[in-house]
């Protein structure tokens, strides 16, 4: 693809459109998601605002749209796309989390989704990193006072910020009420905070046991009884019941949505890439999550399809000057996800993939229980966080290879996690591996969901010190625009 | 009229330097302590590098002045402004082009850079987020033993053993340390101690960035005898002696920055 020469005419014509996909996509999500407030909680919205302040933070939608300031045409219109979803999908959610208790079944995520299973049995999801992650974007500093709380407490300000948020929740009695809680050892911030919650809220608790070596027969064999033990512990302990018929439904739809997910991923391959950054990661967290198994994943991912493919028919890029093609190692940057506008419009970065994103993709055969079973199992133990943050170091070189070599890879922007010591364990032998190919890794410390560690000028200084002095780059642009 | 002068300004956490070179050689150096405003810092010991160089009577007389600094901190009236990374890492190969490793140990922070055979950045790690081991670390401890710091620098040389400093925090080791005087344990088995402690970050960081002969330790701490000898003895390895004052080094690699780019 070459970027086409454009005329001034055609400038302000381009402008004018991309300001209004803006504001017609500005409208477009406070419309859609005022509506589904008042159609399922209507006044009541407002004492839950008041017992859940998180809520008030999900309102200010304005980091989402701020993110979209000099991204254009079809890669301003994926963005819109993603985040019009994420809104109107969030507060559908929590309108469902809020208005049936009974059913909702608290699940400590670790980038582990049980909602295809939990929707099959009729109960109502509830993703314990969801609002810590979200409102983290909106608000980089929403989270500290639960942060603080949890801390008052007593837990430790070692562990990742995204336990210490979700206990601090707690704490201040701002959860939720649920009626039971699933577990799972998939994340070592969050291991303890299933018991935390279990003990505080004098629920039921079920864990997941995930096997370290996950991609063995004998692991799904063992993972697939595991889910089915966990399905009759449910059945036991919540309102919900199994429906396999309707979860053969939400898998063959799932199924769709792998593929849609990967018609995208294969678009990311071209050089420049049509499309990039939040379109990956921020698709990767919403669809397996709050829309798994729904035709509004598919309908997501066929939508940002057709944004890249737009590009490719006009021969643009979604970073007209992209000059490296990054992978995002460890967990993207929640708290300062502006960070990749920044790399693209001064230093010509894109980000193609990143580590918590991409897995291996599964499709469930659905012609039997054992088998959705067994697929269920495998798409699950193939999750980002389960098999990359523990595990042995070959999952970890794994995929980090595959991703390096399948998306042509230049550049490795490592979000040093400090909550995350497994991962930090890992970091010597990362930065061996990409001297042994040759790959300029930036390394720079951050905690996923605290600002107050490393600022956004922290972060950014960092990044600018390694283009500058590493990667000998000259920046395309002194200052960014709407970077707050 | 070009003056044939060139200078190089580092303004950093607790001092600021310069240096001043002509087409040849260094022909003036100051240092002195940073003020709050970085912009004060730099003109005043950029005067105080002028005041050695009769040819030259203000900043705007030389050909190119390039500005370095602390994190984001500039020389706003610079031509140019670069990174310490870069400035440090052309300081250092200018005084000896065999170094492929530097350590720079500033007022607040720690880094560690390695260095191509053509002088230019390969990599680099820092610690910003901990003043153990920093300038600031070294002031405090010289507080506790009530010394200067040349003083302090060769009171380890004389130890015969270590008493271990297990804190990790600047602060609780001031504490420790405190402690340990109390109970009249030998001071200079307790600073040895400390320059172990902190010769083991260094060593630590260089390892992560890849060690390699030669090595240099930059920035006032390299001064610290005491601190030389420990990570030399760490490492198994030498480190480089500069002719040149290594807390210079920033502001050389500006001076000759600037005049590279004229």
């Amino acid at each position: 693809m070459s970027t086409p020469q454009v005329n001034a005419s055609e400038s302000i014509l381009s402008s004018t459109r991309d300001n209004w996909l803006l504001w017609k996509s500005i409208g477009k999500t406070y419309f859609g998601a005022g509506k589904t407030i008042l159609k399922k909680r209507g006044p009541k919205i407002l004492a839950d605002a008041k017992q859940y302040p998180w809520i008030g933070e999900l309102a200010d939608l304005r980091s989402f749209f701020r993110s979209v300031s000099g991204r254009n045409g079809a890669y301003r219109k994926a963005i819109l796309t993603l985040f019009e979803a994420t809104a109107t999908n969030v507060v559908d959610y929590v309108a469902d989390v809020l208005n049936q208790p009974e059913r909702v079944v608290y699940f400590q995520s670790a980038g582990l989704a049980l909602t295809e299973i939990l929707k099959s049995m009729d109960l109502v999801p509830y993703i314990d990193m969801g609002i810590p992650v979200v409102s983290s974007m909106l608000n980089p500093s929403s989270m500290a006072v639960y942060m603080d709380a949890a801390e008052s407490e007593g837990v430790s300000s070692d562990i990742c910020s995204l336990g210490r948020a979700g206990q601090g929740i707690l704490f201040k009695g701002h959860y939720p009420k649920a009626s039971v809680i699933v577990g799972n050892n998939g994340c070592e911030g969050q291991v303890n905070s299933s018991l935390l919650y279990a003990k505080k809220q004098g629920l039921p608790l079920f864990i997941l046991d995930m096997p370290n070596i996950y991609n063995t027969e004998r692991a799904e064999e063992f993972f697939a009884r595991e889910l089915r033990r966990m399905i009759e512990w449910l059945t036991s302990n919540t309102p919900g019941k199994m429906d396999w018929d309707r979860l053969k439904e939400v898998l063959d739809i799932r199924n769709r949505q792998e593929e849609a997910k990967l018609e995208l991923w294969e678009l990311m391959r071209l050089k420049p890439a049509p499309l990039a950054a939040e379109v990956i990661f921020f698709s990767q967290l919403i669809a397996p999550t709050f829309l798994a198994g729904t035709p509004a994943a598919v309908e997501l991912y066929e939508a940002l399809c057709e944004c890249g493919q737009e590009n490719i028919r006009k021969g643009v890029a979604a970073n007209p000057n992209e000059r490296y093609r990054a992978v995002v190692w460890h967990p993207f940057m929640a708290v300062h996800f502006h960070i990749y506008r920044y790399l693209e419009l001064k230093w010509g970065v894109t980000v193609i993939q990143d580590s918590m994103s991409y897995s291996e993709t599964v499709f469930v055969d659905t012609s039997s229980v054992e088998s959705m079973m067994r697929g269920l199992a495998r798409m699950m133990l193939n999750t980002p966080m389960i098999n990359i943050a523990r595990g042995t170091a070959a999952n970890y070189f794994q995929t980090f290879e595959q991703i390096v070599d399948q998306y042509d890879i230049d550049l490795v922007l490592v979000g040093d996690h400090i909550g995350c010591k497994s991962v930090a364990g890992m970091t010597g032998l990362l930065r061996d591996r990409c001297r042994e190919r040759g790959l300029p890794a930036a390394f720079i410390p951050y905690d996923l969901i605290d600002p107050r560690f490393a600022s956004m000028s922290d972060v950014m200084t960092r990044f600018d010190q390694f283009m500058e002095t590493v990667m000998k780059a000259e920046p395309l642009m002194e200052t960014v625009p709407d970077i707050v | 009229m070009a003056s044939g002068y060139f200078a190089g300004c580092d303004v950093g956490s607790t001092t600021t330097k310069a240096v001043i070179v002509n087409k040849d050689k260094i022909v003036a150096r100051s240092i002195t302590a940073s003020k709050v405003d970085p912009e004060k810092s730099a003109r005043a010991v950029l005067n105080l590098a002028i005041q050695q160089v009769k040819d030259i009577q203000g900043i705007e007389d030389f050909d190119c002045l390039v500005g370095t600094g602390y994190g984001r901190i500039e020389v706003p009236f610079a031509d140019k402004n670069i990174s310490e990374l870069t400035c440090h890492t052309i300081g250092a190969f200018t005084c000896d082009s065999k170094v492929r490793s530097i350590v720079d140990i500033g007022g607040q922070d720690l880094k560690a850079i390695a260095v191509n055979e053509d002088g230019t950045l390969l990599d680099f790690v820092m610690n910003d987020k901990c003043a153990a081991g920093t300038g600031k670390f070294f002031e405090a401890m010289c507080r506790v033993f009530e010394t200067e710091f040349d003083e302090f620098s060769e009171l380890s040389l004389r130890a015969k053993k270590a008493v271990p400093i297990t804190s990790q925090c600047s602060v609780f080791a001031e504490s420790e340390v405190l402690s340990l005087i109390s109970k009249k344990v030998a001071p200079d088995a307790i600073a040895l101690g400390i320059q172990e402690s902190v010769a083991q970050r260094c060593y630590a960081l260089l390892r992560r960035v890849g060690l390699k002969e030669k090595i240099a330790i930059t920035g006032g701490c390299a001064k610290n005898k005491g601190l030389v000898d420990a990570l030399t003895k760490i490492m198994k390895l030498e480190v480089v002696h500069f002719d040149e004052d290594p807390q210079l080094m920033g502001a050389l690699g500006a001076a000759i920055l600037a005049r590279n780019s004229h």
